[in-house]
C-alpha cells in the first residue's frame, strides 16, 4: 500500500511550503504580517484573550531567540521547554527554532501528580539528552528548583514576556543543514522513561506538505485545538502545520476543555474553524457532555474536516457524535480518521478526502495475526465494526508483516511503515529492533490493509492468546464499553497465563459509569460476563468492576494496560500464584 | 461542616461521583486523591453553580480550584455571578 501524488496542480489559494532544502523556519517568507496568527483563550484563568499578528509573533520569537542566544545556547543544543501558557510557549518554541536549537516540549506538572515523582522523571530525560537549558515560567522554577538535582538545578529558568520585550533579537541566518534535527517529541510514556523521537528540518517539512496538500489547506483555513503541546497531535498537527502554512490558529487549554466541554464547539462556532484533530475519546465525552439544550446557538457547518486520530477508533464514538452534531450543521463529510505516530513526524495515513470514512462488518473471531480479513454479513454479536484509518499521504508505505514475511492485503499482522519523513533516532538510542530495518519502521501496532486503506486493531504486544486463538483487548474493552453502568474508555482486558488450562486467560477491569443508576456491582460483572460470552465465545476468567480512577492512567491521561494489570496482581497475591504468572507482554 | 459544604457533598453523592460508602469533609482532595476523575469536573462545577446559586465565567476557574469542597464554595465566591 503507498501513494505518490508529485506533480498535480495547485489550486487557487492553496497554500505552498517550503520546498526540499528548506529549513523550518523558511516558512515565514509567506507570513503576512497583519494577519492574525494565534488566539489563545483563558491562557492562565486572569486573563480573557491573547491575541497575536503573524507579525507580532515573529518579532516575539526573534526576541525568545535572543534571549536564548544571550543564555549561552548554540547551534544544536537541546532545549527543553515547561511552559504552561500556550502563547509564551509557541513564542519561545519557534524563538528555539530560530537560534538553531532543538526545542522538546514537556507536559507542565498539573496539581495531581507527585511533585518529586515528576522531579525525578525530568532529570531523567535531561540526562539522557544532555540539555543545554530548561526554560519554564517563573513560578515553576520557584516550585521545583528544589527537587531537581544539583547538578543541573543551574539550566533551570523563568521566562516571562517582560524578558522578551527587554531581549535583543536574534536576526542572524543559519548556516545549518536541512537534515540537522530541528526539534525532538517525547512520547507519552505511562512507565519508566520517556524517549525522544529525533526529527530533522526537512522531514519535518516533508510531513507538513503532504498533510496540507492531502487536506487540500486552503489561505481561509482556521483550526482550533485544545490539545496540549507536548503531545504530536498538538504540536504540529494544530500548531506547527498552520503556522508554517500562515494560518489563524485559535487555541484553548485542556484544563478549560475539560471543565468546559462545549466551550470548544463554542470556539468552532465563533471563529467558523475549519479543522480540528481530536483523540478518540474525545469524540465520546464531547457527546455525552455536551447537553442539546445548551446547543442551540452552535453551528459546525464550517467544519471541513474533524479528524479522529492518535488512538484506536471506535465506530461507536464517530457514530454517535455525528448523529448528536449533524443536527447544528457537522457534515458527514468533515468525520474524517487518520493514523499517526511521532516518529513519523505525524500522519501516516488519512481518510479519503470528501468521504466519511469507509467501514467494513467482520468477524471478531478472525481478527487474528496471520488470518485474512472477510467483510461479512451482520452476524450478530459475533459481529465487529471497523473504521478505516484511510490511505497513505504521498512517499509513505505501510507493509504488514506476519512471521518474518509480508502478507498480501487483507493479510492481519504488524503494521510497518516506510516513507521519506521518518525519524532520526531516538535519545537516548535504544534496543537497535526498535530502528529502522531497511528504511521501515516497526510500529508495534496490529492492523490490516483493505482496498486500499488502513485498520488499525490496537497494539500487537497486548494481543492475548486464549485456547490457542489470538484476541486484542480492544475488542473486549468495546463490547464491556456498551454496558449502561461501565465508563467508556476505562476498560481494561488482559491475558494471564494459566498453570492449569495451560493458555491465558481473560482478565477484565472496568470502572464504573456514575451518571447510570447503578445495579449491584455483582450484576454488572454477571451481565458482562454474559455479553463478552455472547460476543466473543470466550469466558472470562476474572470480570471485576471497580471505583472511578481505579484504573491507572499514562501521563497522556491513557488508561494504561501493564501498569493496571500490575496493580491489579498485586492487590491479588492469589490469582498471582494460581496463575504462575507469566504474563505474555 | 456548613450547610453549603454539606449540600455540595449531598449533590456530589447524588450524582454518583462518589460512592455512598466513601466517607470526605470539606477539606478532602477528590481529583487529585482519585476519588473523583478529571472527567467529572464539568459535573462538579454544575453542582457548585446550582449549590451556590452563582455562575462561574468561563475560564475563570482551573481543575485544582474544584478539588476540594471548600476551594469549589471559594472559587464561587470569588468569581461567581449572582443568578
Amino acid at each position: 500500500m503507498s501513494a505518490n501524488n508529485m506533480g498535480r496542480n495547485i489550486k487557487e489559494g492553496e497554500i505552498q511550503l517550503p520546498e526540499e532544502d528548506s529549513l523550518l523556519q523558511d516558512c515565514m517568507a509567506s507570513w503576512v504580517s497583519n494577519t492574525t496568527c494565534l488566539t489563545v483563550l483563558n491562557p492562565d484563568c486572569d486573563s480573557e484573550c491573547i491575541e497575536l499578528s503573524y507579525g507580532e509573533f515573529e518579532s516575539l520569537s526573534r526576541k525568545a531567540a535572543g534571549w536564548i542566544e544571550e543564555k549561552g545556547v548554540r547551534d544544536g543544543d537541546t532545549v527543553i521547554l515547561l511552559i504552561r501558557n500556550p502563547a509564551l510557549l509557541m513564542v519561545v518554541f519557534w524563538g528555539a527554532v530560530l537560534r538553531g536549537a532543538i526545542p522538546t516540549i514537556l507536559a507542565y506538572p498539573n496539581f495531581k501528580l507527585d511533585r518529586p515523582k515528576y522531579a525525578f522523571g525530568l532529570a531523567g530525560i535531561v540526562h539522557n539528552t544532555k540539555v543545554q537549558l530548561i526554560i519554564s515560567d517563573s513560578n515553576f522554577v520557584s516550585g521545583f528548583k528544589e527537587l531537581i538535582p544539583l547538578s543541573f538545578r543551574s539550566l533551570l529558568l523563568g521566562i516571562t514576556y517582560q524578558d522578551l520585550e527587554n531581549a535583543v533579537p536574534f536576526d542572524s541566518d543559519l548556516l545549518t543543514d536541512p537534515d540537522n534535527p530541528v526539534l525532538l517529541q517525547h512520547s507519552a510514556g505511562t512507565t519508566g522513561l520517556q524517549k525522544g523521537v529525533v526529527l530533522s528540518h526537512r522531514q519535518v517539512l516533508r510531513q507538513l506538505r503532504k498533510l496540507a496538500r492531502h487536506l487540500e489547506l486552503d489561505r481561509k483555513d482556521l483550526i482550533a485545538s485544545w490539545l496540549p503541546l507536548y503531545h504530536d497531535m498538538g504540536l504540529i498537527a494544530c500548531f506547527l502545520l498552520p503556522l508554517s502554512a500562515g494560518l489563524h490558529i485559535v487555541i484553548q487549554s485542556p484544563d478549560n476543555w475539560v471543565l468546559q466541554p462545549l466551550s470548544f464547539l463554542e470556539i468552532i462556532t465563533r471563529y467558523r474553524a475549519t479543522r480540528c484533530w481530536l483523540p478518540n475519546f474525545a469524540f465520546s465525552f464531547l457527546q455525552k457532555r455536551v447537553r442539546n439544550s445548551h446547543c442551540d446557538d452552535l453551528d459546525l457547518s464550517s467544519l471541513q474536516s474533524i479528524i479522529n486520530c492518535s488512538e484506536p477508533i471506535t465506530n461507536s464514538a464517530m457514530d454517535l457524535f455525528y448523529e448528536t452534531f449533524k443536527a447544528y450543521g457537522l457534515s458527514g463529510s468533515a468525520m474524517q480518521t487518520s493514523y499517526a505516530m511521532a516518529e513519523n513526524v505525524f500522519a501516516v495515513t488519512h481518510s479519503i478526502r470528501g468521504n466519511s470514512p469507509t467501514k467494513i462488518t467482520v468477524n471478531a473471531d478472525h481478527l487474528s495475526p496471520g488470518n485474512k480479513i472477510r467483510e461479512t454479513i451482520n452476524l450478530g454479536r459475533r459481529s465487529l465494526t471497523l473504521v478505516s484509518s484511510g490511505i497513505c499521504l504521498e512517499n509513505t508505505e505501510i507493509g504488514i508483516r506476519f512471521q518474518n514475511r509480508w502478507l498480501s492485503e487483507g493479510g492481519i499482522g504488524e503494521i510497518w511503515v516506510r516513507s521519506d519523513c521518518l525519524f532520526i533516532d531516538y535519545l537516548p538510542k535504544i534496543d537497535s529492533k526498535q530502528g529502522l530495518k531497511n528504511g521501515w519502521f516497526e510500529t508495534g501496532d496490529f492492523g490490516f490493509v483493505f482496498n486500499g486503506e488502513l485498520y488499525v486493531l490496537g497494539r500487537l504486544d497486548d494481543v492475548m492468546v486464549i485456547g490457542g486463538r489470538n484476541m486484542h483487548p480492544k475488542d473486549v474493552e468495546e463490547i464491556v464499553s456498551q454496558h449502561p453502568s461501565i465508563r467508556d474508555g476505562r476498560i481494561i482486558a488482559f491475558g494471564i497465563s494459566s498453570l492449569e488450562s495451560g493458555t491465558q486467560d481473560l482478565i477484565v477491569i472496568a470502572e464504573l459509569n456514575k451518571n447510570r443508576e447503578l445495579l449491584e456491582p455483582e450484576i454488572i460483572e454477571r451481565e458482562l460476563r454474559k455479553t463478552i460470552v455472547s460476543s466473543l465465545g470466550i469466558a472470562p476468567c476474572i470480570v471485576r468492576v471497580v471505583g472511578s480512577g481505579w484504573i491507572v492512567k499514562s501521563s497522556a491521561g491513557k488508561p494504561a494496560r501493564k501498569a493496571t494489570r500490575d496493580r491489579f496482581l498485586d492487590s491479588n497475591p492469589d490469582l498471582k500464584k494460581a496463575h504462575g504468572w507469566t504474563v505474555r507482554s | 461542616m456548613k450547610k453549603l459544604e454539606r449540600d455540595i457533598i449531598q449533590k456530589l453523592r447524588e450524582k454518583k461521583l462518589l460512592q455512598s460508602d466513601v466517607s470526605i469533609d470539606f477539606r478532602t482532595s477528590l481529583v487529585s486523591s482519585g476519588l473523583i476523575d478529571s472527567f467529572g469536573l464539568v459535573e462538579m462545577l454544575e453542582i457548585v453553580e446550582i449549590v451556590t446559586g452563582r455562575r462561574i465565567p468561563s475560564g475563570r476557574i482551573s481543575p485544582q480550584d474544584l478539588d476540594t469542597v471548600e476551594s469549589m464554595i471559594k472559587v464561587a465566591h470569588r468569581w461567581g455571578k449572582v443568578v
